[in-house]
């Protein structure tokens, strides 16, 4: 398979504190891998690292084969990036939201479709400021989407969605995967990775502690997953 | 550029900063309507006469409209630049596909234009309503020639590039501080500076612009290759 994701001996420091120590791994083209790590483990920090908002203090990464720190225009064209606590233009409207990252873009979409995609379909002209965290959270993936991104880099993106909205955001990676898209989904709720993706990366105190395919670890581990995976998140 | 500067006019509300600039317009006319009737009070005072000439750099009109754009301006970098590099916002700027230097520069020329542009509209049309007010009511007997308005655009253009030169160094200090309040008392402080200078020789005034304007524009082109430098190096933390 083709590796869209390098990284090779990645470490980051904040100052004293060693964030990333020696990560390496390589993600493939079209497959959901679920990003695990207690909070504080460095999750943000990889996925920053990935799209070319941090530069890494030693070690190389490779996106699409280009260095997301120097080629960073070439890089993220090829992204869909929700890290953190997603942030809007407020006093506009969902679709001139996503209007306006589609220009940035240089990409022409059906906005209408897109927001249908993630059931915003009839809050498409109501400003941002008087959305729910949800609707936000939903706003910030169909934006993630709408470029028709290679690769998604999603940090926590359930949170604040209600069972019903995590069951078709869940669907709508899967479907997404399917199309050719690889999603590098990050969170700590264990059983969200375990439902969603196809292998696992856990990251404990800036170390990589497991990589693999979940079946295979199901298989290894069976009714003891869950605890076995909390005593790597633990390192 | 001219297509990030158009996506900069659709994601940002202008519409207090228009209301700012109408402000400035009308406390404009109210001045120089006011230091037009100075003469009446004492005709052999020169001082008054030159007061009462706003198309002239040296009058206190010129110097507070000068002041209050470059106020205008620093809150526009402060709303666009500052606030939107140092806070949350600037991983979402980050994130698009084009070059960092291009956006802030997108940022930075509409604050630079809308400044310049309000700075003369106003300026230009407060002369023509002063000198209509001052005709009905006899405050101006002179009639407006083509000279005044002239003078007038020229100096407006002179007054809202120093302005932006006075806004560009407060927009330094407060991205370097990342500080919205640092960005607004570097302005102030700068404007009082100029001011004071000018209106203190008033007897050297042009060359005084001219020369405090080109050391202000080293320092001002010094500061914002600093600028764009930082902002492409910038991380988010």
């Amino acid at each position: 398979m083709d590796s869209l994701i390098q990284v090779r001996n990645l470490c980051i420091d904040f100052g004293e504190k060693s964030v990333l120590n020696h990560v390496s791994l390589e993600v493939s083209k079209g497959e959901i891998i679920g990003l695990l790590g207690a909070n504080g483990a460095g999750k943000t920090t990889l996925l920053k690292l990935l799209s070319g908002l941090l530069e890494p203090t030693e070690g190389q990464v490779t996106v699409s084969s280009h260095n997301p720190w120097n080629e960073r225009d070439k890089v993220l064209k090829h992204l869909g990036i929700l890290i953190e606590t997603p942030v809007f233009y407020e006093h506009l409207t969902a679709y001139e939201n996503l209007s306006i990252h589609l220009e940035y873009m240089d990409v022409k979409a059906d906005i209408d479709k897109i927001l249908s995609l993630v059931g915003l379909d009839d809050a498409k002209d109501k400003q941002v400021s008087k959305f729910s965290l949800g609707m936000k959270q939903r706003l910030a993936i169909a934006r993630c989407i709408s470029h028709k991104p290679k690769m998604l880099l999603l940090d926590e993106p359930i949170n604040g969605l209600d069972p019903v909205a995590i069951k078709d955001i869940r669907e709508l990676f899967i479907n997404i995967k399917n199309n050719g898209t690889t999603i590098i989904l990050s969170s700590h709720i264990l059983s969200e990775i375990l439902q969603t993706a196809e292998s696992i990366v856990i990251i404990s105190n800036g170390n990589l502690q497991q990589l693999g395919s979940i079946d295979t670890l199901k298989e290894q581990h069976r009714d003891e997953i869950e605890n076995y995976l909390i005593e790597r998140m633990r390192g | 550029m001219m297509k990030l500067i158009k996506l900069e006019l659709r994601r940002n509300n202008l519409k207090p900063y228009l209301w700012g600039s109408l402000g400035i317009f009308i406390f404009t006319v109210a001045m120089g309507v006011f230091f037009s009737a100075l003469p009446l009070i004492d005709p052999n005072d020169p001082s008054a006469k030159m007061m009462s000439d706003f198309t002239m750099s040296s009058s206190p009109v010129s110097i507070i409209v000068m002041s209050s754009y470059a106020i205008l301006g620093t809150v526009m970098h402060s709303k666009f630049i500052v606030e939107e590099y140092t806070g949350r916002k600037n991983v979402l700027l980050f994130t698009y596909p084009q070059k960092r230097s291009q956006i802030l520069l997108a940022k930075y020329t509409l604050t630079f234009v809308f400044t310049i542009a309000a700075l003369i509209l106003s300026n230009v049309v407060a002369l023509l309503l002063v000198n209509l007010i001052g005709n009905v009511t006899g405050l101006i007997t002179k009639p407006i020639n083509i000279d005044s308005v002239a003078n007038a655009l020229l100096l407006s253009m002179i007054l809202g590039f120093i302005a932006n030169l006075i806004s560009t160094i407060a927009l330094r200090v407060g991205f370097l501080k990342k500080s919205i309040i640092w960005t607004l008392v570097t302005a102030i402080i700068l404007v009082s500076l100029f001011g004071n200078s000018v209106t203190l020789s008033s007897n050297f005034v042009l060359p005084i612009f001219f020369a405090v304007g080109t050391v202000l524009m080293v320092i001002c082109l010094i500061l914002f290759i600093g600028l764009l430098k930082k902002v492409n190096k910038m991380e988010c933390l």
